[in-house]
């Protein structure tokens, strides 16, 4: 039994301690914003926060989240008011969408922390996060956006 | 003449044309041979390197661990000791002591020098590689 937060809920999974967080998230919890892209921390894909920070779920163990707060696209927001989700519409970012939620939970934590980014910032925070359909320009757009209009 | 293919290009005009396109791009692939264009500043810079491959995995600061340990004071640092921070059974297991030569290695390919190792981050680029490794040795342990 491992007790953490979900989403600003407390819940209690029953897994083996070595269950990768994207597994829980997404078999578990039948959270399926949360995407398997390389398993192997190379692609983004998975970014969700824990206790803020942007985590690669896919190499984060059930047992390294017990007792903190773990974040998913889902919990964003409950109704895509979030900043870079309207950013994201607004800008129309998306193409296939697969790494999207990934994206956008790299970028959130960057504008948690750096509420006005330099775009060379952005591009250096955003490295690890990559897409295949090439939306870069738009992410970074975005992101610009977000920060600007708050 | 009033054959059906008057006007159509001729075997003549289609060799003319080719010989006429192949000529530009042999000259600049003959002028970029010519000029080396150096790399950007911004691929020997070890800080901007880290940020962009390493940080949202490693932070350098002591007691934050994120997917991988914090590398604060990581030079001289025994692999797979850091308190609170996740590893493999290879990486525990490894004996690896950290300094430059040691991270040289890893770098250029984790798992192959830490068969079964999370760290799945290579820098194959050796001068990328020397500049963060330079980067984490300048960094004072806090």
């Amino acid at each position: 039994m491992t007790a953490f937060t979900m989403n600003g809920r407390a819940i209690d999974v029953v897994a083996e301690p070595d269950t990768p967080l994207l597994w829980v998230i997404r078999e578990h919890l039948k959270l399926t914003g949360t995407k398997f892209g390389c398993g192997i921390a190379q692609c983004g894909a998975c970014t969700v926060h824990v206790d803020g920070e942007p985590t690669r779920s896919c190499q984060t163990f059930l047992q390294d989240v017990a007792g903190r707060e773990v974040t998913t696209i889902e919990g964003l927001s409950g109704d895509s008011s979030h900043p870079l989700q309207k950013a994201w519409i607004a800008e129309q970012v998306p193409q296939c969408g697969y790494c999207q939620s990934g994206q956008i939970m790299q970028a959130a934590a960057l504008l948690a922390t750096t509420p006005n980014p330099t775009r060379e910032q952005i591009i250096d925070h955003m490295d690890g996060n990559i897409c295949r359909c090439g939306t870069y320009v738009r992410i970074i757009s975005a992101i610009q956006r977000a920060a600007s209009e708050g | 003449m009033s054959t059906p293919f008057h006007g159509m290009p001729g075997l003549q005009d289609a060799q003319d044309e080719g010989r006429r396109r192949a000529l530009p791009a042999i000259l600049l692939a003959i002028l970029s041979l010519l000029c080396h264009l150096p790399a950007a500043a911004q691929d020997i810079d070890g800080a901007r390197l880290f940020q962009q491959r390493c940080a949202t995995c490693h932070s350098m600061e002591a007691g934050q661990n994120k997917a991988g340990p914090h590398l604060s004071g990581l030079i001289g640092r025994a692999a797979g000791t850091v308190e609170g921070a996740t590893y493999s059974d290879a990486m525990r297991s490894s004996g690896i002591t950290w300094d430059s030569q040691s991270l040289e290695a890893f770098l250029t390919a984790p798992g192959r020098m830490v068969r079964g190792t999370r760290m799945t981050v290579a820098i194959p680029n050796a001068g990328q590689r020397a500049a963060i490794i330079q980067y984490l040795e300048g960094q004072p342990a806090n």
